[in-house]
This record gives C-alpha cells, structure tokens and sequence, in this order.
C-alpha cells in the first residue's frame, strides 16, 4: 500500500456478543507487510478481535481501518472478497466435501479452479496426494494446510490466522509456521492469533499481548517474550502500552 | 522482517486499496432484520391510527365527498399495513432461515466428525 496508513488498524474497539461486552478498548496496528503477533491466554478476546477485523462482529464504539479508511458496518463477504481473509480457529473447512471440493469452493471470488489448485499445491504439496480425500479424515496438520490454501487461494492482502497450533503436534507446527514465513516474505500482511508463542515469536515482526479484552502491550517479539510469562499469570509488568 | 516490505508497492496491495476505499458500509446498522421488524411495527402502528382517523372522520362528515376523501385515507392506511406485514415476514423469515442455514451446517458438521470417528474405530478393529 503506497499510503502511509497501516494496513489495519483497531482504535478503541468495544464489541462483544449481544449485551456482552469482551472487548474494553482495543487498539492494534498492523503495517502493510508485517507479522503481528496477538497472544494472551484464553477468554481474552483474540478469536473476538479478529471476528471484528473480518466484520463478522461490528464494534459497538471504536473504529475499525482498512487502509486508513473507516469499515465499521462492512459486510464480512465484500471485506473477504476485497482480500481480507480470516483462517478461524477450527480450521474453517467442509469435513464432508474432499480436498479439491474444499478448494472449488473458493472459486467464489472469481479465481480459475486450476489456479487456486496450482497455488495450493504449490504451497502444500502434501495435499495434492490427498486431493480425493475426505477433508474430515485428514490429520490435523493437513486440514490447517488445507485451511491455509483455501486462504490464499483467493489471493488475500491480509490474512488472519487464528490458533494455527491449536491441537497439532509441534513439529507440524513448525512446519505450518516455516510456510507462514514465506508468505510473510512476498509481503503480505498477516495477523496471527495464538495462546502459546514459542514459535510464532520466531516469525513476527511485532507482538501484542491480550488481557481482559484489552492489549496491554505491544513491542518486538524478544522483548514480548519476556514479560509473557508474568502477564499470563496476571503479574503486572509494568510496561503498558 | 519489518526493514523489507516487498508488498508496500504491489499492484495487489493497491487493488486492495481501492477495493477497500469501494466498500459499502451499512452505516453502523449490525442488525439490519432487526431494524427492518421495528420498522415494520411501527409501520403497523401509523397504519393503525390512520384506519382510526379515516373511521372517525368518515362517521363525523355527512358529506359524501368528505367520506370519499376519508375512504381513501383508509386505503392508504391498508397499504401502509400491508407494507408493514410484508416487510415483518421478510425479516423474519431472513433471520429464522439464517439460524436454519448454520443450524444445518452445524448438525452437517457434527455427524460428518460422527462418521468419521466410526470409520476410524473402524479401521482400527
């Protein structure tokens, strides 16, 4: 983005669920071609921010920018079909459609099949092998690649991964995360969630810790990784935002 | 990786742009069904008191021009409450199919997990 506008931007966002407020005043930036981050224990509000970045929820005081500009009350399908694109917790996939269902299902955004297949399998070629397979019968690991293809099959500018870890074993993790790194070196901006950050740390560019629905500090990975620990525990470590 | 951002001038990146800056906005409404069915009762209502008007005003008037003019006004206040009935039954019916369609996927979900934990015990025995 040639603006000097952050990608997005979170100010003072209060949203919740019905009369339920989980958010208390968020605010988060991402700039254009970084890794964000966002960790805190659960019940925090990470999976709710994101539902906020993607217009599924719209805040009820704050605002929400895209780009610099003001989106609150867009539509969670016109956000997903300009390029914002959310990866939610539970991968997000049809268990009962097979793998290339699951990626013809992304045509909805006007790309050809072959080149949504192409660019899956490129990414994830392990998928290609399991093409006639049932989505719900993949490992875990193979349905949060097949989650992440299905996202980039629609050539997002910003991707939001909520817990990509969630129930997988490390090393598939790690596997996960070296692809999330070389997304991040072409330049997209991507928005991570997780509650455990060993190895998210490793390929951010800035971290933000979540507490209480609210983020209570954000700083380079190294120096997040310090005090994540004591904010876990709710042991205030003074360096509040 | 913050020093290098290969994307800050992609063509992609400024498409997004421009596809963000074409985004309509729903002008704060979260709910617009919700807004539709309090609009639709409302609708009822003003349609109601002009059926009173039209029926208190045709009683009084012992012109029969004047009772013409409130027999139209009744008419108006029909529409009025036709347009508030359909608007309630469009509304409604968005948000009960919306509930129906997740609760569909939901169940769709939860025997697909079914199944495939049987075909795995399965496998296994």
């Amino acid at each position: 983005m040639t603006t000097a506008a952050p990608l997005l931007e979170l100010r003072g966002v209060r949203a919740g669920y019905g009369i339920i407020d989980v958010l208390h005043g968020v605010d988060l930036v991402l700039q254009s071609g970084e890794v964000l981050a966002l960790l805190g224990p659960n019940g925090a509000g990470k999976s709710t921010t994101l539902a906020v970045a993607s217009g599924q929820i719209e805040p009820s005081s704050g605002q929400l920018l895209i780009g610099g500009r003001e989106v609150n009350g867009a539509r969670p399908d016109a956000l997903a079909r300009s390029g914002v694109c959310l990866v939610p917790e539970g991968r997000g996939i049809f268990p009962n459609l097979t793998v290339t269902e699951n990626l013809r299902m992304m045509t909805f955004a006007g790309t050809s099949f072959s080149a949504i297949q192409e660019k899956a399998y490129e990414l994830f070629p392990r998928l290609e092998e399991r093409r006639r397979q049932l989505a719900g019968t993949l490992s875990g690991g193979e349905q949060q690649m097949l989650a992440m293809a299905r996202a980039m099959a629609t050539d997002p500018a910003l991707l939001m991964l909520d817990e990509l870890s969630m129930g997988l074993a490390p090393i598939i993790v790690d596997e996960l995360y070296s692809q999330v790194a070389t997304l991040a070196r072409t330049g997209l901006s991507i928005l991570i969630v997780e509650q455990f950050a060993k190895t998210v740390l490793g390929v951010a560019d800035t971290a933000a810790i979540m507490l209480h629905g609210r983020v209570t500090r954000t700083g380079r990975p190294d120096e997040i990784a310090e005090e994540l620990t004591a904010a876990y525990l709710g042991i205030e470590s003074g360096g509040h935002q | 990786m913050t020093e290098e951002r290969p994307g800050d001038e992609s063509p992609r990146l400024q498409e997004f742009q421009t596809q963000v800056e074409d985004l309509r906005l729903s002008g704060g409404r979260a709910n617009p069904e919700r807004a539709a069915v309090r609009l639709a009762l409302v609708l009822f209502v003003v349609a109601v008191v002009i059926e009173i008007v039209a029926f208190n005003g045709s009683s009084s008037a012992s012109d029969s021009r004047d009772q013409t003019d409130f027999v139209i006004l009744a008419l108006l206040g029909v529409v009025v409450a036709l347009g508030a009935v359909g608007l309630f039954i469009r509304a409604s019916l968005t948000r009960y199919f919306r509930y129906w369609l997740v609760r569909l996927v939901y169940e769709d979900r939860a025997n697909t997990d079914r199944l495939i934990e049987a075909l795995r015990s399965g496998r296994e025995k």
